[in-house]
C-alpha cells in the first residue's frame, strides 16, 4: 500500500546566483527567494490491485508526484509511506553509457536500479534476446541507434515484475513489431504487479489501462 | 541497513571500474598511465632536487613516498569535487544515496594507487633497501589514507554539488598546497624555531606518518594522534552536516 498524507513538496529556488559561494557570505538576504510550491496538500492512498492514472496539464505536478511516490524526492512536509519493491521508470534512457557494451550496460543499469539481485549470464542472454540484440552484445553502445538503446533499456526494466511499477508516460520503443511486443510485455507486467501508477497526457490510454484516475491541477488533486 | 550498505558498496565499486574504463578508453597502457607520471617525476626531479637540497640518495625514496601519498590525497579531493556531477543521470530513476559518489571516488583512487605499486617497487629496488617490506607497508598506508580521505571526499562532493565555486577553487589551490607542504622537500630543512608554522598544515603530518612508516618502519605517534584527532572532529561535524542536508542534496542537481 502507498499512502500520502498532507504531503507538500517545495522545490528550493536556487537561482543561478545562489549557486555561488560568495553570495552565501555577501548577499545572503538576496539569495533567499521563495521556494516553488510543487505539490500542495496531497492525500492519496493506493491499495493493492489499483492501477492509478495521473492526468493533468504540463506543470501540474504529475512527474513530481511520481518522484515522491517512488522515493526519489523527499516531501517537504506530510507523511509518505511507499512500497519498498518499487520500480520507477521516469527516464528510460538514464544511466546508459556509450562506451560500455550492451552486456555491461545491462549489468550497470540492473545494479543502479536494483531490478534483479544476482543477475546471471542466462538473465543477460534473455534480456538481449527480448531486445533482439544478441548479436550486438559485445558492441559499445555508441554504435547503437537510439531505438536499439531504448530496446535494451526496456528489455531490462521489464525483465522482472516489481510489486509497484511507476511510469512517466507509456513506454513504447522500437519499430512496429517491437512496439507490439512492448505493449504485450507491459500489459503482462501491469496485470501481475500489485500496484501500477502512470502519469500521462493521453487520457484514452489512462482509461484503457487504469482502474482509477486522479487529475492534478496546480499541484493539487482535483476532487 | 547492512543489505543497503552492501548494495551501495557494490554499486560504488562498479562505478569506479567503469570510470577507469572510460578514462583510459582506447589507450594502450590503460590505467598504468597514472603510475607513469609518478615514476617520471621521481626519476627526473629526484636526482636534481637531491643536489639542490643537498641530500643523499635516500631523497629519491622520500620523494616517491611523498608523491604517492600526495597524488592519492589530491586526486581524491579533485575527483570528489565532480563526483555527483559525473553520475548525475543515475539519480533520474532512483535515489542511489548520498554516499555512493564519494565512495566511488575513493575506490577509483585506491585502484589507481595500487597501479603505482609497480613504479614504487622499481624505485625502492634501485634507490632503497628491503623493497619487499617497503612495498608491503604501502598497503596499510593506503588503508590509513583512505580512512582519512573518505569523510573529506563526502564533504567535498556535497559542497561542490551545492556551490559551483568549490571545484574551481580546489583546482586553483592545489598547486599552492603542493608547494607549501613537505612533499618534494623535507620538513627537516626548516629551522627548529620556524617548524611550528609547517606543523599547522595537516599534510605535513600525513607526510611524516607516510615516510616514517615506509622508510623507518615506525609510527610517528605525535603526527598520528593529530591526524586521528582531526579526523574524529571532522567526522562529528560531518555527522551533523549530513543530518541537516540529507533530504536537501537531491534538489542541488
Amino acid at each position: 500500500m502507498i499512502n500520502l498524507k498532507n504531503v507538500y513538496l517545495n522545490y528550493p529556488n536556487y537561482s543561478s546566483d545562489g549557486r555561488y559561494i560568495k553570495n552565501v557570505f555577501f548577499n545572503y538576504k538576496k539569495k533567499i527567494i521563495k521556494d516553488y510550491k510543487i505539490l500542495k496538500n496531497i492525500n492519496l492512498t493506493i491499495n493493492k490491485g489499483e492501477k492509478l492514472g495521473i492526468v493533468g496539464n504540463n506543470g501540474s505536478g504529475k512527474s513530481s508526484l511520481l518522484k515522491v511516490l517512488s522515493g526519489l524526492l523527499p516531501a517537504t512536509s506530510g507523511t509518505v509511506q511507499i512500497e519498498k519493491n518499487t520500480l520507477a521508470i521516469l527516464n528510460i534512457a538514464a544511466g546508459l553509457e556509450d562506451y560500455l557494451d550492451a552486456k555491461d550496460n545491462i549489468f550497470s543499469l540492473n545494479l543502479i536500479n536494483d531490478i534483479k539481485p544476482n543477475l546471471n549470464e542466462l538473465d543477460i542472454q534473455n534480456i538481449l534476446k527480448f531486445a533482439e540484440l544478441e548479436k550486438y552484445s559485445k558492441q559499445p553502445l555508441k554504435t547503437f541507434s537510439d531505438g536499439m538503446k531504448l530496446r535494451l533499456s526496456f528489455s531490462l526494466y521489464t525483465y522482472q515484475t516489481p510489486k509497484c511499477l511507476i511510469l512517466d508516460e507509456w513506454l513504447s520503443v522500437g519499430d512496429k513489431n517491437f512496439k507490439e511486443k512492448c505493449v504485450k510485455k507491459l500489459n503482462d507486467i501491469i496485470s501481475s504487479s500489485e500496484i501500477f501508477i502512470i502519469a500521462s497526457h493521453d487520457e484514452d490510454l489512462i482509461n484503457r489501462v487504469c482502474n482509477r484516475v486522479i487529475r492534478l491541477n496546480d499541484g493539487m488533486i482535483e476532487q | 541497513m547492512a543489505n543497503r550498505l552492501f548494495k551501495h558498496l557494490k554499486l560504488a565499486i562498479w562505478l569506479a571500474k567503469i570510470e577507469i574504463k572510460s578514462r583510459y578508453n582506447r589507450t594502450a597502457l590503460g590505467s598504468f598511465w597514472s603510475s607513469i607520471l609518478l615514476f617520471v617525476m621521481v626519476i627526473t626531479i629526484g636526482p636534481l632536487y637531491s643536489i639542490i637540497f643537498n641530500q643523499g640518495i635516500e631523497y629519491i625514496a622520500n620523494l616517491a613516498i611523498g608523491l604517492f601519498a600526495w597524488q592519492f590525497i589530491i586526486n581524491n579531493v579533485l575527483d570528489s569535487s565532480i563526483a555527483f556531477q559525473k553520475i548525475e543521470n543515475l539519480y533520474q530513476n532512483k535515489n542511489i544515496g548520498i554516499f555512493v559518489p564519494s565512495f566511488k571516488t575513493l575506490v577509483l583512487n585506491i585502484i589507481l594507487s595500487l597501479h603505482q605499486l609497480l613504479p614504487m617497487a622499481i624505485i625502492f629496488f634501485f634507490w632503497s633497501s628491503e623493497f619487499y617490506l617497503k612495498l608491503l607497508l604501502l598497503l596499510p598506508l593506503l588503508f590509513f589514507l583512505s580512512l582519512v580521505m573518505y569523510p573529506i571526499n563526502l564533504f567535498i562532493s556535497l559542497i561542490s554539488l551545492r556551490f559551483k565555486d568549490v571545484q574551481s577553487g580546489l583546482v586553483s589551490i592545489n598547486f599552492l598546497v603542493f608547494f607549501l607542504s613537505p612533499i618534494i622537500w623535507s620538513k627537516d630543512l626548516i629551522p627548529v624555531e620556524k617548524k611550528f608554522f609547517i606543523q599547522l598544515n595537516p599534510i605535513t603530518h600525513i607526510m611524516t606518518i607516510s615516510r616514517d612508516l615506509i622508510l623507518n618502519y615506525k609510527l610517528s605517534f605525535n603526527s598520528f594522534e593529530i591526524i586521528i584527532l582531526l579526523t574524529v572532529i571532522f567526522n562529528i561535524f560531518l555527522y551533523f552536516f549530513i543530518k541537516k542536508i540529507k533530504n536537501k542534496f537531491i534538489f542541488w542537481f
